[in-house]
Formats: C-alpha cells, sequence, structure tokens
C-alpha cells in the first residue's frame, strides 16, 4: 500500500502581517526582539529542549513564509528551530531561506534568553508569551515549579483555537472606515552605518520616579516618554536649520487586547502617530505633553479604533485586491507604505508597559529587554519594558550620530531621573 | 559606579566611554575594566548574502534570451527560407546577454566586477557591430567604430581604476571625469574627422574641451577646501 504524503497544516496571515513580507529589506527593518536575564546561566542544552516543547505549544512559531499565487500564507516546517548564540548586531533580517525556513531566532548570551522574531508571526505581546513560557519552560526542566498563570502557557497542553485567531477580521465593524492621509513627517538625516550595523544604547531608569514625573504632567508613562522622545527631534531638527519644519510625529503602537477581549498571540496592534508641527513655534516639554496626551486620547477609544481597523480589513476583502496576483500586491502595497506609511512618522516609540510573571518565576528572573530592529527608514526607535520597579528603555539605531538618545536622557537626567547608560559599542 | 561627565549619565561597568557622548570615563576609584560584563558579545552576525536569486535571475535571463533568439531565427528561417533578418536580433541577445550575465555571476571586488564587466561589453559591442558590418558590406567598423569603442573602454577602466579602489574621493572624482570627457570629444572628432575625409581639424570639440576643463578645476578647488565644500553641502543639500 502505497503511504499518504500528509498534509501540512497552514494559515493565512493576519491583517497586518501581510503588509511586512512585502516591505522587509534593508531598507525598512521588520524584526524586533524581546529578551530576558535570568539569574543563573542559562544552558543551550536545556534551553533547546524548553524551545522545541515551546514550539508545539504556539504552533505558528513554527512555520514558513511561502508565497501563494495571490497572498503569502504560513505553511508547516517540518524542521527544528536551533538555538543559537548571541550577536552584537541582533535583529538583522532573515532572509528567504535563511535560519531552515524558521521565522524566528532565539539566542542566548550568558544569563539571557533572546527571542527575535519576524514581525509577520506576532506583536510585541505575543512574542512576549513566547519568551515568557520558553523562560518558564526552560526553568522548570531545570527543577523549579512555575504555575501557568501571567501569560506563561503549559507547555503540556493543546494550543487554543483564540490563540491563533486574526483578531482584526473579527472585530472590523463594518460602520465607517478612518482616513489614511497624513501629514509628512520629518525624518532626521546622519551618516548611515555599513548594512548589518546596529547600535544599541540601553537605559535603566527606576520606575517611581519616572512616573511621578509623568503624573505631575497629568500623562500616562508612554505620553511622557513621547513627548521626550518628540523634544529631542524638534531640538535635532531645529539644529539642522531647515528652511521649512515638517511635522515631528511619533509612530506609538497600541496593544488592541486591552480594547478588544482576545487572546489572540498573533499580530493585534495599530499605530497612533502623535506629534508636534514647529510651524506654530518652538515647545517646551510641557506642552509637547500635554499635545500628545490629548492626541492619544482623542484617537484611544473603541469606535475610532474600530473604524481604523475597518481601513485595513476592507482593502484585504475587497474582491477587486484579492484578485490581484501577489506581485503586484507586493509593489503596491510597498508604494502606499512609502506614502502613506513610512513618510507619515519621524520615529517609533513601542512601550509594552510592565511584564507579569509568576511571583514563583520573579526570584529567577532579573530583567526584561525590548529591541527594534532599525534600518535605512526606520533608523532610530525607542522602545520601553519595565519589570520589577524599573524600566528598560532600547535606543537602537543605523545612523553614527547619537544626539537624539544625548537630548533624551540629558533631559531626563536635568528633571532629577537618575539614568544608567550601557550599550553594544565595540 | 562611574558617570559622564558631561551627560550626567551613570555608567555601565564594560562602558569605556559614554555611549552618548564619546567622552572617556575617567574614574580613580573604579578604572575601566575590559573584562566586565559587557551587555551585549563582540561577535557580528554575518552580512545578508543574496547569492541565490541572482543565479536564479541568471539561469532565466538566459533562458528567455535563448528563447527568443532561437525563435527569431526558426521564423525568419521558415518564413523565407533562409536566415536574412534573425541576425540582427539573435546578435543583439547575445550582446545584452553578456551586458547582464558576469554583473549578475561575478562575486570579486567591485573594481575587479567593473573591469572585467566592461571588458566584456566592448568585446560584445564590438562583436555585435562587426557583425553588422559584414552583414550590411560595410567598411566602417575598423576605421571607425572600433578605435570608438576601444577609447570609451579605455577611459572606463581609466576612472574604474582611480574611483573605485578610492584612490580619488570625494569632490576630487569629478576631475579626472571632466577631464576623460574632454579627452573623449577630442578624440571623436579626430576619428570622426579621418573617417569621412582623412584629414583632422579640430573644431567643435575645442568649444566643448573649455567648459570640461574649468569644472575640472572648480572640482580641484572643491576637493581642496573643506569649508567650500561644507559650505557648499549645507546651501545645496535637498
Ligand atoms: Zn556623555
Amino acid at each position: 500500500m502505497k503511504k499518504r504524503k500528509r498534509v501540512k497544516r497552514w494559515m493565512k496571515l493576519d491583517n497586518s502581517a501581510m503588509i511586512y513580507p512585502a516591505i522587509r529589506n534593508a531598507r525598512f527593518s521588520t524584526m524586533f526582539r524581546v529578551s530576558v536575564t535570568l539569574t543563573e546561566e542559562v544552558d543551550p542544552k536545556v534551553l533547546q529542549a524548553a524551545l522545541e516543547d515551546t514550539v508545539m505549544r504556539i504552533p505558528f512559531f513554527g512555520m514558513r513564509l511561502r508565497t501563494g499565487l495571490f497572498w503569502r500564507y504560513l505553511e508547516q516546517n517540518d524542521g527544528v528551530p536551533q538555538v543559537e548564540t548571541d550577536v552584537a548586531n541582533p535583529c538583522k533580517p532573515i532572509g528567504k531561506g535563511e535560519n531552515g525556513g524558521f521565522l524566528f531566532r532565539v539566542r542566548v548570551d550568558g544569563c539571557r534568553i533572546a527571542l527575535e522574531p519576524f514581525h509577520v508571526l506576532t506583536d510585541g505581546n505575543g512574542a512576549m508569551v513566547f519568551l515568557k513560557t520558553l523562560a518558564a519552560r526552560y526553568l522548570t526542566l531545570t527543577g523549579k515549579k512555575i504555575p501557568f498563570t501571567d501569560g506563561v502557557l503549559d507547555t503540556g497542553a493543546r494550543p487554543k483555537k483564540g490563540e491563533l485567531e486574526d483578531a482584526f477580521s473579527k472585530y472590523a465593524a463594518f460602520r465607517k472606515r478612518a482616513p489614511r492621509r497624513e501629514s509628512k513627517a520629518y525624518h532626521f538625516k546622519g551618516t548611515l552605518e555599513p548594512f548589518p550595523t546596529l547600535h544599541i544604547i540601553s537605559a535603566t531608569i527606576p520606575l517611581g520616579p519616572l512616573l511621578e514625573k509623568a503624573r505631575a504632567a497629568k500623562a500616562t508613562l508612554t505620553e511622557f516618554l513621547a513627548a521626550n522622545y518628540i523634544l529631542a527631534l524638534h531640538r535635532l531638527q531645529t539644529a539642522e536649520r531647515h528652511l521649512r519644519e515638517k511635522d515631528v510625529k511619533l509612530c506609538v503602537p497600541v496593544n488592541l487586547r486591552k480594547f478588544f477581549p482576545s487572546d489572540t498571540l498573533r499580530n493585534f496592534v495599530l499605530y497612533l502617530t502623535p506629534g508636534i508641527d514647529p510651524g506654530y513655534g518652538d515647545y517646551t516639554l510641557e506642552e509637547i505633553v500635554e499635545q500628545v496626551h490629548c492626541q492619544m486620547r482623542m484617537r484611544l477609544n473603541q469606535k475610532y479604533i474600530a473604524a481604523q481597523i475597518c481601513t485595513n480589513v476592507s482593502d484585504e476583502r475587497n474582491p477587486f485586491i484579492r484578485m490581484v496576483p501577489l506581485i503586484l500586491k507586493d509593489w503596491a502595497m510597498s508604494m502606499a507604505f512609502r506614502v502613506v506609511g513610512e513618510s507619515c512618522f519621524s520615529a517609533t516609540l513601542s512601550n509594552l508597559g510592565e511584564t507579569k510573571i509568576p511571583d514563583e518565576m520573579r526570584p529567577y528572573v532579573k530583567r526584561f529587554d525590548f529591541l527594534l530592529g532599525a534600518s535605512k527608514i526606520n533608523r532610530g526607535n525607542l522602545t520601553a519594558v519595565s519589570y520589577d520597579g524599573s524600566l528598560v528603555l532600547n535606543f537602537t539605531r543605523t545612523t553614527k550620530e547619537t544626539f537624539i538618545e544625548r537630548e533624551f536622557f540629558t533631559q531626563l537626567v536635568k528633571l532629577g531621573i537618575p539614568v544608567k547608560i550601557e550599550s553594544n559599542d565595540q | 559606579m562611574s558617570y559622564c561627565v558631561n551627560c550626567g549619565v551613570e555608567l555601565g561597568k564594560a562602558e569605556q566611554r559614554c555611549p552618548l557622548c564619546g567622552t572617556e570615563v575617567v574614574n580613580p576609584n573604579e578604572p575601566y575594566d575590559p573584562k566586565a560584563k559587557r551587555l551585549y558579545p563582540r561577535q557580528l552576525d554575518s552580512p545578508l548574502v543574496s547569492l541565490r536569486g541572482r543565479r536564479i535571475a541568471a539561469l532565466v535571463m538566459t533562458l528567455l534570451f535563448f528563447f527568443a533568439g532561437g525563435m527569431c531565427i526558426f521564423l525568419n528561417a521558415v518564413y523565407a527560407g533562409e536566415v536574412t533578418w534573425a541576425y540582427y536580433p539573435a546578435g543583439a541577445l547575445c550582446m545584452l546577454w553578456v551586458f547582464l550575465f558576469p554583473p549578475l555571476m561575478l562575486q570579486t571586488k567591485p573594481a575587479v566586477t567593473f573591469l572585467l564587466s566592461a571588458l566584456f561589453d566592448a568585446l560584445a559591442l564590438g562583436g555585435f557591430l562587426w557583425m553588422c558590418e559584414t552583414l550590411t558590406d560595410g567598411a566602417w567598423f575598423l576605421p571607425f567604430a572600433l578605435p570608438v569603442t576601444g577609447m570609451v573602454l579605455g577611459f572606463l577602466i581609466l576612472n574604474a581604476a582611480l574611483i573605485l579602489p578610492r584612490v580619488v574621493k570625494g569632490a576630487y572624482i569629478g576631475v579626472p571625469v571632466m577631464l576623460t570627457v574632454a579627452l573623449l570629444l577630442v578624440g571623436l572628432e579626430c576619428i570622426v574627422d579621418a573617417y569621412l575625409s582623412g584629414t583632422v581639424h579640430l573644431t567643435w570639440s575645442l568649444y566643448a574641451l573649455a567648459p570640461c576643463l574649468i569644472l575640472a578645476g572648480f572640482f580641484l578647488f572643491v576637493g581642496r577646501y573643506r569649508t567650500v565644500k561644507e559650505e557648499l553641502r549645507r546651501r545645496l543639500h535637498m
């Protein structure tokens, strides 16, 4: 009897993931990284076993990206992802056929376990669940007892349907579409470093004094950080002496799980672009905080977000767009991204918020980090994640100059907030 | 712990200089320790190589050209009974193939790739022109086409040899380029004159020579004075 070939499992990409393969190249980075530093040295062999268990539990990590005639899709990858040693320039894009077809890397350096997914798989929150589950599984394998709470999944259980859903299509309310057009934003110049270079400046800041300052300004932590970042960018634009100054705007991802109940581990974020128009004059930090606060609040409500999701999902559902071959879609998407995407923000600020882990796990975990890959277009990114009373900020850039980072941190120091700086400088 | 005297931030133990401003850390109580645990290892992730994609492109192109050329010859032979016009498209395709194939496949230094490609390109162009001459019973290849092709190739190689290994850089690049253009024009008029009338009498190329020399001088001047260069960059930046 002939052995029948097993049918490979496959999945559609979620709505926001469709753009990433179209724009992934040296121009725009679509990799990011979350990492956890444990209190003890990590054994790569045990981690390899933990990784294999975790991929079974969150199965779309064990998939490869395939190209169909009309859309891309994820297809089961029969290989086994391998733990790698860490490098000085993480978040290098995974090229076609590299990495055994896997769309993520797991890297280990001393006490640190790092997960670097391609954005097509998941967003920061989904990646954090994978990382926490991986770390918890590792700790369990080394003899600790970790319960399955606070985003740590049981690797012995079967994957749940809700974790794999495309939450965008679920919540697209077809009432009104939000407009897409936005004003052009300032892009800073600087000397571009050769391709896989990534400069990282990492800062550790006690959460208490920073939150105090943010509350005094009647803003959330994200808004306060955004205002500081905008101020630094604004000062750079002033220093560059442009004839006509453009808007200084940030791209701020918003975790939609807070607004729509969903357990999905795939992409479920939208982007807001708060900012200032320097045409109106010079700004103080207080003024920028207020601007950012108002702009964020105005947009952050379920109705407006649903309309924005609808704008994105409706294109995917449009029968005429669906019939267009993928190669043309890619071209159209990358063109559209140039016009309404990358040109509408100066830099990115992503705050993952506080990382919650089970109390039993806390004694073994020292810190969490979050990084965004940078490239020719998205050359300056700031990420934040807090754990155990301290906030870890990571600036990634592909340019030589450190004007923005220096402005940003000296600004915080002037406000009386202690800042500790580390880097990957060679 | 050490602080940057310039920025006021605390610095990690593995930092030799402040990552924000580059100021060296000077702390007599806690000197820089090169063995301190760094935040990231020194090992670099190797750069992306996309050789496979280029090989596939080269293969697809070869098949496509071969098919198109073969089709021309076949159709010509079937309808006219002998191959007449099909030599031209087939020859042009061969030439185009030589233009495109080496840059896709060569994995050498940019300067070597350029020199080799330029040489192949000139040979292909010369071959194609020679074929055209033979087919049309002309007598222009040796006195006209060959010297022009050879001259352009020579000047290209000369410029590449200066620019690609960065012997000349920045605004200085304009100097050899402008001088080459000037010489090219003079050489062209010589060849044209010799071909048409048999005697060389320079006229129009001398008019073109003047602006080229002035521009070469300008680039020399810009390259020589840093301040001028900065000023121009500031005023003309886009
Ligand atoms: Zn400093």
